[in-house]
């Protein structure tokens, strides 16, 4: 049994079942120093993956440690840090706690975890079930809203349908080739290419693409905001790797698999911009640009190739750190009495939180794509690597998607800016566990942005 | 010397980060002040040390930024991105002697603007697609906002049309660093954003064609070109002085800078091909702008569209295809850069006393500001090209190169000059002289007005002492500015 490899997993899991069993003892009172705990258990686990030796495998090959499984752990361990950092004071001034959420997080990231560390379909399987449960719990955490349960159940239907199309999927290839192990050679079995299909459809399910997007704008809505930075950011990271992983290593090996993805890209793109255009809430609006994003990155997936996989991650972890930034400021504002998040509420606020609207806005202008923000370095670099692959058309459709994309975005921040206060809002209060993420997520995408080799660097050695 | 260009370039950025953490009025304005000095004496330094007889770049400074794509952080200067910066440097440091009595939000106010000076420094000795398109755009974020934040009545409006034109134009100049690029790598297998391994590459006539006009189309809005225009009136009119000043004596240089930097050399059959296009719509824009100049009643209107008439000197110029109407276009844009700063100062230092562009408001102004007269009469001066000034010499050159090959259209062109000094001593008589039709209750407010003070002399006095020696002496400056022409038509 090598211990060594399971190092990360285990100092969460520690950590998971001490603030469970504290949280059992010491009920909502002390919720902010158990949130402190989880935190800390977080950056202990990310700490320990330094200590892990790679490459190896343990438990029959069914957990596997690469440079790849670890910098992706890494990221997610890092994005919930700053998670569960920014959410605490939200739900305290919310007056609904419910200290559960400081375990929650954790054991959704462990399915993460679980999920990255194999290249077995069935643990894969195993893990995004843990996450996705725990995901729709916190959804519908907010037990006297209509919304967040509204929510909730069209997450938790649809999602569940997700996973069954996995489960299926899975069985499906292993009754065609007798193996749940990754890696596969090309195919034309109509059972293997039925479960591809299958698993193609979870994937796209899960990270919201169409025509599987159907829960996302209503549980982004109805999530309290804090949970929405959580399921806008890190499963966006976990899924894009592991649909990294799964193009690689079996989608390809199905023919005339690049153009069902394009397909399902294109139309995300498409249908995610425009349908941003019409809406009246800005959290809704960042739900389809969500769908939207899902669409530029899937449509990195449309063949293999280094730059391009190099890209479309950094491109992922980068989008996690401005969103995450977009909804903590958002749930900053949404502190005030009566903050609905509707367009009309942002009028003005500039002249009151001068720092808090620039920050928002920054991070809009990043999901537009405007250097010197790393977002535009991401968009190069896929763009390039599409037209290297003589993906002429799909270049230019990505390229217009994202020009359409300006305008939205651009709207909120000249409500924000441009336009007079009407209403007075009263004051909010900016926590430190808030400020400290929007610094390190202000920062971390201006960085990137100039120096987006720190990371894109380390991609292309480990893909 | 190397570290120095860097150095100039990013300065102003770290001021502008130093200062809005500080958040105290004075020490910002203390601070842009000093620092903007010390940047235009530093630009001298490397001014003074710039070897002219040296062909191809200097100061070249290359350092791998992001490999996997081909991206270095290139900068290096030529005999016209040394003229530009410094002009630039100039002009800032003027904007913010001028600025001294802001009050609305100064700490915002001069941290955008030294913001605004980053980009603009970098756009001029950016030698790498990238590193140009970042500074390109690093420069619409701080305007946007300086419009918006202390224009006049309708700046939201003219805001928003800015940032909408002239993010639609760097779109087109996006495609068309991607093209090229593409070409690139599907020419020499490697993915290259290096201005200098561009131009060796020698792109086929299709491209040339197809890419030229992608350029184009960027560089025409910033420009701007007839007839995507239509945002720069509105622009002036409700962006604030200082925003007039550096979007007449900068941004819109940025533009033909482009076209000498980028269009020429990359596209050399395109641009030949393409003249008879680039010289109508500069044709247009020259009598045109200068047509609509005559007609307006609001000075700062007036002086955008004689701005957009100037421009058009210099595209007839760019694209004579000849090295001495090259010399006068670069020469163009300095003079030019020089002299609508000085003229929306004027028009600026106007609005502050009468709190009005309208001619219809103003008149018999002389009397009562004789100093500012003087100022004012001498940046339109500078502006017409008039003899001894600088705006002179780059028009001579300008028509004496174009006339070479196309005798006719620099006879067109020529007229528009005469127009520009139609338009711009109507708008002085209306404004400085015409005593009679002034009613005595306006008289008897703007005996009280106040004549220049020292905020304003500094900026006019080292402006127009510029224009002087370059149109007094023009030989070292053509000389340097003949540095580039050599690059671009090589020999």
């Amino acid at each position: 049994m090598n211990w060594n490899a399971l190092l990360p997993e285990l100092v969460l899991l520690i950590g998971t079942l001490i603030v469970f069993g504290l949280e059992l003892v010491l009920k909502e009172r002390y919720y902010k120093s158990l949130s402190l705990l989880a935190f800390i258990t977080v950056v202990a686990s990310a700490f320990s993956i330094f200590f892990v030796n790679y490459p190896t495998s343990t438990l029959f090959d069914g957990f596997s440690v690469s440079g790849f499984n670890l910098i992706a752990k890494f990221l997610l361990l890092a994005v919930t840090g700053l998670v569960i950092l920014s959410s605490y004071d939200y739900f305290i001034k919310k007056d609904s706690v419910y200290s559960e959420l400081s375990y929650l997080y954790l054991i959704a990231l462990m399915g993460f975890m679980v999920m990255l560390s194999s290249e077995n379909l069935a643990i894969i399987f195993v893990g995004i079930e843990l996450a996705s449960i725990s995901m729709y719990i916190l959804v519908g955490l907010f037990k006297r809203e209509y919304l967040s349960k509204e929510g909730a159940f069209k997450y938790l239907v649809i999602g569940t349908t997700g996973t069954s199309m996995f489960a299926l999927g899975s069985g499906l290839v292993y009754a065609s080739k007798g193996d749940l192990l990754l890696g596969f050679r090309e195919s034309t079995d109509p059972l293997f290419a039925l479960g591809v299909l299958l698993l193609m459809s979870a994937l796209a399910l899960k990270v919201s693409a169409v025509p599987f997007h159907f829960w996302t704008p209503d549980a982004y809505e109805g999530a309290p905001t804090p949970t929405t930075s959580f399921l806008a950011t890190v499963p966006k990271i976990a899924m894009y790797f592991l649909f990294v992983k799964l193009t690689v290593y079996m989608f390809s090996a199905l023919p005339s698999w690049e153009f069902l993805i394009g397909v399902v890209a294109v139309a995300s793109m498409f249908y995610g911009n425009f349908m941003a255009y019409v809406q009246k809430s800005v959290k809704r609006l960042l739900a389809y640009s969500s769908i939207a994003h899902a669409g530029y990155f899937t449509l990195a997936l449309t063949v293999v190739d280094r730059l391009l996989i190099s890209s479309l991650l950094f491109y992922v972890v980068v989008y996690a750190l401005a969103t995450l930034g977009a909804f903590t400021v958002l749930s900053i504002l949404e502190k005030k009495e009566g903050w609905t998040h509707h367009f009309l509420d942002y009028k003005g606020i500039f002249r009151e939180h001068p720092v808090l609207a620039s920050l928002l806005a920054l991070f809009l202008f990043a999901l537009i794509g405007i250097p010197p923000m790393a977002i535009f370095v991401g968009k190069l670099g896929i763009f390039m690597g599409l037209v290297k692959n003589e993906l002429f058309l799909y270049a230019i459709l990505f390229v217009l998607a994202s020009v359409i994309s300006a305008g939205y975005y651009l709207k909120v921040i000249v409500y924000m800016f441009l336009h007079e206060k009407e209403r007075d809002w009263g004051s909010t209060s900016v926590s430190a566990g808030e400020s400290l993420a929007l610094l390190v997520a202000g920062v971390f995408v201006l960085f990137l942005g100039i120096f987006p080799d720190t990371i894109l660097a380390l991609f292309l050695r480990f893909v | 010397m190397e570290k120095l260009l860097s150095l100039i370039i990013f300065l102003p950025l770290i001021t502008a980060g130093v200062i809005s953490l500080i958040r105290k009025e004075e020490v910002a304005k203390v601070a842009s002040v000093v620092v903007s000095g010390i940047v235009f004496i530093l630009s001298l330094v490397l001014f003074f040390n710039f070897d002219f007889s040296k062909p191809g770049f200097q100061f070249e400074t290359k350092i791998d930024w992001i490999p996997a794509l081909g991206i270095s952080y290139h900068l290096g200067l030529d005999g016209m991105a040394i003229s530009l910066i410094v002009m630039t440097a100039l002009l800032f440091f003027a904007v913010f002697v001028w600025s001294w009595r802001v009050e609305d939000r100064p700490v915002l106010y001069t941290a955008l603007f030294l913001m605004l000076e980053t980009a603009c420094l970098g756009v001029f000795s950016a030698l790498d697609f990238f590193l140009f398109y970042i500074f390109w755009e690093g420069m619409l974020i701080p305007m946007y906002f300086i419009i918006g934040f202390w224009g006049h009545e309708r700046k939201v409006y003219a805001a928003n049309k800015f940032f909408l034109y002239t993010f639609f134009g760097s779109l087109f100049l996006l495609l068309g660093f991607a093209s090229v690029i593409v070409y690139g790598y599907f020419a020499t297998g490697e993915i290259t954003f290096d201005y200098i391994e561009h131009l060796k590459m020698g792109y086929p006539l299709w491209l040339q064609l197809a890419v030229f006009l992608l350029f184009g189309i960027g560089f025409a809005v910033k420009i701007p070109m007839f007839p995507v225009h239509t945002w720069l009136p509105d622009a002036h009119v409700e962006a604030p002085t200082a925003g007039s000043v550096i979007l007449a004596g900068v941004l819109l240089k940025m533009g033909t800078y482009g076209f000498v930097r980028y269009s020429l050399p990359l596209f050399p059959d395109a641009s030949k091909y393409y003249i008879p296009l680039i010289f109508t719509l500069s044709v247009i824009a020259i009598i045109y702008a200068a047509m609509m100049a005559i007609a307006q009643t609001h000075i700062k209107r007036l002086i955008a569209y004689s701005s957009i008439s100037h421009m058009g000197i210099v595209t007839l110029g760019t694209f004579a295809l000849d090295k001495d109407a090259l010399n006068g276009a670069v020469y163009m844009m300095i003079a030019h850069g020089l002299s609508s700063a000085a003229l929306f100062f004027a028009a600026g230092f106007i609005y502050d006393r009468i709190h009005s562009y309208n001619m219809d408001d103003l008149g018999g102004l002389a009397r009562y500001l004789p100093n500012f007269a003087i100022f004012f009469m001498i940046s339109g001066l500078a502006g017409i090209g008039l003899p001894g000034l600088a705006g002179f010499i780059a028009e001579f050159l300008v028509l004496l190169g174009t006339f070479k090959a196309h005798p006719v259209w620099a006879v067109i062109a020529g007229t528009g000059m005469i127009l520009g000094a139609a338009y711009f001593l109507y708008m002085y008589k209306r404004v400085m002289l015409e005593e009679d039709t002034i009613p005595d209750s306006r008289k008897e407010r703007w005996a009280k007005l106040r004549d220049v003070e020292a905020h304003h002399v500094i900026p006019f006095v080292l402006i127009l002492l510029v224009a002087f020696i370059m149109g007094l002496y023009p030989a070292p400056f053509v000389r340097l500015i003949d540095h580039t022409s050599k690059l671009v038509f090589g020999g």
